[in-house]
């Protein structure tokens, strides 16, 4: 009869204990990933020239973890290419190379961008994209190059000469960062259903009927 | 004792015979006409287009006066000098065999037809095509006898309307129109007149005919016998078991759900395009069959997404199929649409809408798992929506001693019961919030009983559920607060309660705030008027009287639409139910609301129930509409755009309790009343199905 009467109360208890596991494993299970874009530059204005085997490179600061690819925008100067290569290294603040890429000058389209993706997704700090190329056909290869936008944080182009560029500007390049979403909303509600459950818990020590 | 089994053995076979009797019936009557035909008309027969002519604006002579995108694209009209001109037209025209063999397929031959076309160019073979101009252009069809069906294979870039006049044996005319889709490539019309000649025009954008057929043959409509028969089993089983309404009130319900619900569920187009945002609602729930985390989009439900299926007019999607056949013929392309597994992944998000969808999902997964076509995944969404929303109001009607008409009339009210037979999650929120209110109404009222567990946590989760799918009915948790003191052992476990759920309901709002600035829920809608949320949030803020004065006077002057009319005849695109059954059915609703008060019942509402219950009432109403307020009026707009109606349903319990006087007690025998108030409402469902769906789509 004890047992009986204390079922509410174990019916109660086992609820909230269900739902609180449960809210745990949808912040976990239901993690989402998606991909936002940020810009390293406003416009970009004008090439840095063709690419040689002396690099360009650029330094540029990720604020936050979750790196997944590096996009550059490439110029063949409106010129259909069909030899040479262009190559995108990345490394980072200790020299490490993170991700390296070679493309056909072939099938590379004007002012459009290319994507160096990562492996795994690189954590917050400070990383440098080399650009070389080794197309002497036409104009050869560029990358287009802009003013930086605001808030760009730290950001240094260096030239094929080793010139330093002083008037602000960057490639044009745009970062792809992976969000993750945690299950924020079904974990919610079932803490929100096993709450339901503790508000009735006091009512589950003595069994009542209804008259 | 074995004369007692008699006459249960006698019932039972009347309520089998009885309906089957009526669903053949109504074919036969349906029929009769057809039936009466000699043998020779009794088949189904194509008409040769060779014996077919145009009339009005003529292919070849008046080509040059069309101004049909076809005729303008069209390359090989090239003898009349106006059509030279077009670009790219080939000089030679007609006189040209060569430029006849140019001529794509769906080049017509109409010219054949015209006096002036150079007979010697084209032998008088059965032409592949006619091709009917827009405007005037018609194509008369010699047919005489009587005609059934006309089932038309043409060819269109276009959706159209068309029509088809039908000459009479006494020279009158009757004009019978169809809308015509060019996915379909063919349309089915119902004639059902016995003619001398037919007149097929397309006005809009023309058409190529390849094929006339006129159907004849004696076929069964399965939609109208099933309707005929389920409505007739409805009615025997209410009277049947009259003698249980006055303890089970909530069967009347479940039979008028387990028969016109089930053919609402299965006859209505299966299709998007029926109900309020359900295109949005069957991408959603097609998703969520997947799983909670393996959401997926396929090409199925991209389509309904999209309403490929539908044809738009005036801002409404409709549905093309209006004869039986064109239903056949519909449901055979849309489940031609193979994924080959799932198409595409899509990037998902578990929203607190998902709860509404839970019914739906788990029809369409169970279906599929056991290998359903997609409109028949439709079907099952739907069946198993209506059952979730039946088995909440049942057990809402059943939970509460007083108002329990009042719950039945509201869940049998034609636009509440409609979306519980579509596919759309407003149906297991009303669905919900009427079991909360069931709870909790009837807790307040029994000051006599304690509370119990599993009242209490039903009640919690019912109204945490129904709450957190649309923010705006969350105040209905304010409710355990009218609970008296007798229901709780002491006043700490009194406050605690209490405070739990208030507490609930606020960490429910601040979750819902989280899917907002996250981004899985939005709040701006864009189809408003130049909606700019932040702005009009400023503006509720810093002018509140101002607002308020705008709220009331707007509540004033639509009272009758959002609490009276409250689309209770509205079945969303298809239609409203008006006239003299749509009085009946508000006379019905409110007779309920003032007399639903047993006599035995002696639990009355004291004025400051009433009170906080009007508080709780509006603190929803407000909510709804400073809600869409927000979302869809122009800044400090005096009008409130974007609210509907169908958004008062789930808290209009509360309104019609509010209703209801203690001392108007309700003597009519409890086997006679609750069978008069089944068979009404089975009369006006019926009548809405009969015209809205099954004379709309089945004919």
């Amino acid at each position: 009869m004890k047992s009986a009467r204390n079922g509410g109360r174990i019916f109660c208890v086992a609820l909230a204990a269900a739902m609180l596991i449960l809210a745990v494993a949808a912040w976990f299970v239901m993690t989402r990933y998606t991909t936002e874009t940020e810009l390293l530059i406003q416009q970009h204005r004008t090439g840095v020239g063709a690419l040689t085997d002396a690099p360009v490179t650029q330094r540029f600061t990720v604020k936050r973890s979750g790196l997944t690819a590096v996009n550059a925008m490439v110029s063949t100067y409106n010129k259909k290419l069909h030899e040479g290569t262009l190559t995108l290294t990345l490394t980072d603040a200790q020299g490490t190379v993170v991700a390296t890429q070679t493309w056909q000058a072939a099938e590379l389209r004007n002012n459009a961008f290319v994507s160096l993706t990562l492996d795994q997704p690189a954590k917050a700090g400070v990383y440098t994209l080399a650009a070389t190329g080794d197309c002497t056909e036409q104009k050869g290869i560029t990358l287009r190059m802009g003013p930086l936008k605001e808030g760009a944080g730290e950001a240094v182009l260096t030239l094929a000469d080793g010139t330093v560029d002083a008037e602000g500007n960057g490639l044009n390049i745009t970062l792809d960062m992976r969000k993750t979403e945690r299950g924020v909303l079904p974990a919610s509600l079932l803490a929100l259903v096993g709450l339901c459950a503790v508000a009735a818990l006091p009512f589950g020590g003595k069994e009542r009927k209804d008259a | 004792m074995r004369n007692q089994l008699w006459k249960k053995l006698l019932i039972a076979a009347l309520v089998i015979i009885l309906p089957v009797i009526a669903a053949f019936g109504s074919d036969l009557i349906a029929h009769r006409q057809l039936r009466n035909l000699p043998a020779a008309e009794h088949i189904d027969r194509t008409i040769p287009l060779s014996a077919c002519t145009l009339a009005g604006a003529s292919a070849a002579d008046d080509a040059s006066d069309e101004t049909s995108d076809e005729w303008s694209e069209d390359e090989e009209w090239a003898e009349d000098e106006e059509w030279s001109e077009e670009e790219g037209l080939d000089e030679e025209g007609w006189d040209d065999e060569e430029a006849w063999d140019e001529e794509p397929a769906e080049e017509t031959a109409a010219e054949d037809a015209s006096p002036d076309a150079p007979a010697e160019e084209h032998a008088p073979a059965e032409p592949e095509e006619l091709d009917i101009p827009s405007g005037s252009g018609a194509l008369i069809i010699p047919c005489t006898g009587w005609v059934e069906d006309l089932t038309i294979t043409a060819g269109s870039m276009f959706d159209q309307a068309y029509r088809v006049v039908c000459t009479l044996e006494d020279g009158s005319a009757v004009t019978r129109t169809s809308r015509y889709m060019s996915a379909m490539g063919q349309d089915t019309i119902h004639i059902g007149l016995r003619v001398t000649e037919l007149r097929l025009s397309f006005p809009e954008s023309g058409a190529a005919v390849t094929s006339i057929q006129v159907n004849n043959t004696l076929e069964h409509n399965p939609a109208r016998m099933a309707f005929w028969g389920l409505a007739t089993l409805a009615v025997c089983l209410l009277i049947v078991f009259r003698k249980a309404f006055g303890k089970h009130p909530e069967w009347v319900v479940a039979i008028i759900a387990a028969t016109l619900g089930i053919w609402l569920c299965v006859f209505l187009p299966a299709n998007t395009g029926v109900t309020y945002d359900d295109q949005v609602h069957a991408r959603n729930a097609f998703a969520l069959s997947y799983g909670p985390t393996t959401s997926r989009a396929t090409l199925f439900s991209d389509n309904l997404g999209n309403l490929t299926w539908n044809v738009s007019i005036n801002e409404n999607s409709t549905h093309v199929a209006d004869t039986w056949r064109d239903q056949k013929l519909v449901r055979a392309v849309m489940d031609g649409v193979k994924d080959d597994g799932v198409s595409k992944p899509e990037v998902y998000r578990w929203a607190f809408t998902d709860i509404g969808y839970t019914p739906i999902s788990a029809g369409i997964a169970v279906s599929r798992l056991f290998g359903a076509s997609n409109t028949s995944q439709i079907i099952w969404g739907r069946l198993f929506n209506l059952l979730a929303y039946t088995v909440l109001v049942c057990l809402a009607i059943r939970a509460t001693k007083r108002f329990r008409l009042i719950f039945a009339a509201l869940a049998l009210m034609p636009g509440a019961f409609f979306q519980a037979c579509c596919i759309t999650y407003d149906a297991t929120i009303i669905g919900l919030c009427f079991l909360g209110i069931a709870l909790a109404v009837d807790a307040i009222l029994d000051r006599e009983t304690k509370l119990t567990w599993q009242r209490a946590l039903a009640m919690m989760i019912c109204l945490l559920l129904g709450g957190i799918v649309k923010t705006v009915y969350m105040p209905l948790m304010l409710m355990v607060w009218l609970l008296p003191r007798s229901k709780f052992d002491s006043d700490r476990q009194r406050w605690f309660f209490k405070l739990a759920a208030t507490v609930i309901m606020v960490l429910a709002v601040l979750a819902m705030v989280r899917g907002v600035t996250s981004g899985t829920v939005a709040l701006q809608d864009d189809r408003g008027n130049s909606p700019d949320t932040q702005a009009q949030i400023d503006f509720i803020l810093h002018q509140p009287f101002t607002y308020l004065g705008y709220f009331f006077s707007f509540i004033w002057t639509y009272f009758n639409i959002y609490f009276v009319d409250v689309y209770r005849t509205s079945w969303a695109y298809l239609g409203s139910l008006t006239g003299t059954l749509n009085t009946v059915s508000l006379a019905l609703l409110l007779f309920c609301a003032f007399t639903d008060n047993a006599p035995e019942d002696d639990r009355p509402m004291r004025w400051h129930q009433r009170l906080v219950l009007f508080i709780i009432f509006m603190m929803a109403v407000g909510m709804t509409f400073t809600t869409m307020y927000v979302a869809f009026s122009s800044v400090a707009s005096p009008n409130f755009d974007g609210v509907q109606a169908r958004y008062m349903i789930p808290v209009l319990p509360l309104m019609f309790m509010l209703l209801q006087p203690d001392g108007v007690k309700n003597r009519l025998r409890g086997d006679i009343w609750p069978t008069v108030f089944g068979v009404m409402n089975v009369v006006i469902l019926g009548s809405m199905a009969l015209s809205l769906t099954l004379n709309a789509f089945w004919l």
